[in-house]
C-alpha cells in the first residue's frame, strides 16, 4: 500500500520527494525508489 | 556521466525534477544526443501524464481540510473532545450490569413491600366485609341456616354446601353457646359462618381456607364492632361482634386454642 500512497502523493498531490518522505515516514532514498 | 548507464531510479528522479541541479543539467545535456535515453524519458513522462490524467482522484472532504488547517493543539483537543464524547458513552457500559441488578433489586423490593403493604390493605377491606355481613345477618334476623348446638349436625350441613369442610367447634368459653351455622359470602367466595352467643351478644365466626401461614390472633375495631382474626392449619378465622374487645379476644384465643388441640 505504501507504493500507492507514494504514487498518489507524488503524481496527484504533486508533493516533493522530501515532503512525501516526511508524510509516509520513510527514508528519502526509499521514496525515490517507490516513485518509480 | 556520459556513456554510462543511468539507473532507473535516477531517471525517475530526473523526470520528477528531484535530482540535484548538476545531475539534472548533465542528464538534460545527454538527452540531446542520446536517443535511447530520450525514449526512456519520454516513456516515463508519458506514464506520469497518463497517471495524472486517468487515475481516480477523490478530493478530501472540506471538514477534514478545515480540521487539518486548525492549529495543531486545537485539532488535537477537538479530536480528544470527540473521543471523550464516545468514551463517555462507553464509560457507562461497565455499569450496565449494575443498573440491571439495581432494577431487579427495586422490583424485588417493590414486590416484597407490596406483599407486606397489601396485607393490611386487604385485612382492612376484609374487616369491612365481615362487619357488613355480621350487620346484615343480625338486622335481617337470618342468623343461621342450620340452627343446632350440635357441631356434628352443623359441620356436615356446611360441608355439603361448601367446597371444604369447615372446622366447627362448640362455644369455647363458659357462658357462651353455639347457635348454628350458615353459608355467607366473603373475600370473593362462599364461606362458613358459625354463630355463637355470649350473654346477649352475637359472635359471628367466619372460616375459610387460605394459603396464608399460621398467624396469631389480631384484634381490630371499627364502627363499634370488634373484630379478631387469625390463621391456623390453612384456615382463616374472622370473628366479629359488638361484644367488648377483651371478651372477643379471649373468645378468639379460646377458639384458636381449641382448634390447635383438635
Amino acid at each position: 500500500m505504501i507504493f500507492r500512497e507514494v504514487l498518489v502523493l507524488r503524481e496527484l498531490e504533486d508533493l516533493s520527494y522530501k515532503e512525501i518522505a516526511r508524510i509516509v515516514d520513510v527514508p528519502l532514498r526509499m521514496t525515490q525508489g517507490g516513485a518509480q | 556521466m556520459s556513456g554510462e548507464r543511468i539507473k532507473a531510479q535516477q531517471l525517475n528522479a530526473f523526470v520528477d525534477g528531484e535530482l540535484e541541479l548538476s545531475q539534472q543539467l548533465a542528464i538534460e545535456a545527454r538527452l540531446l544526443s542520446d536517443e535511447v535515453l530520450r525514449a526512456e524519458v519520454d516513456a516515463l513522462r508519458g506514464l506520469r501524464d497518463a497517471v495524472r490524467e486517468r487515475a481516480e482522484y477523490h478530493a478530501a472532504p472540506d471538514a477534514l481540510r478545515v480540521r487539518l488547517s486548525l492549529p495543531a493543539a486545537a485539532a488535537a483537543s477537538s479530536s480528544v473532545a470527540s473521543r471523550a464524547e464516545w468514551r463517555g458513552w462507553f464509560a457507562w457500559r461497565p455499569l450496565v450490569p449494575a443498573f440491571v441488578i439495581a432494577g431487579l433489586a427495586a422490583w424485588g423490593l417493590s414486590l416484597a413491600l407490596n406483599a407486606d403493604l397489601s396485607q393490611p390493605g386487604r385485612d382492612e377491606a376484609l374487616m369491612r366485609e365481615v362487619i357488613a355481613s355480621h350487620g346484615r345477618s343480625t338486622v335481617g334476623q337470618l342468623l343461621v341456616d342450620v340452627a343446632s348446638s350440635d357441631q356434628h349436625a352443623v359441620k356436615p350441613w356446611l360441608s355439603s354446601r361448601l367446597d371444604y369442610p369447615p372446622p366447627v367447634a362448640d362455644a369455647p368459653v363458659p357462658g357462651a353457646s353455639f347457635l348454628g351455622g350458615r353459608v355467607d359470602y366473603l373475600d370473593g367466595r362462599p364461606v362458613a359462618a358459625l354463630v355463637y352467643r355470649q350473654r346477649q351478644h352475637l359472635i359471628d365466626a367466619y372460616v375459610w381456607p387460605t394459603p396464608q401461614r399460621d398467624a396469631a390472633v389480631q384484634a381490630l375495631a371499627q364502627r363499634g364492632f370488634n373484630v379478631a382474626h387469625w390463621a391456623h392449619g390453612g384456615m382463616r378465622f374472622w370473628l366479629v361482634s359488638d361484644i367488648n374487645r377483651d371478651e372477643l379476644v379471649a373468645f378468639a384465643q379460646a377458639l384458636a386454642k381449641a382448634e390447635v388441640q383438635r
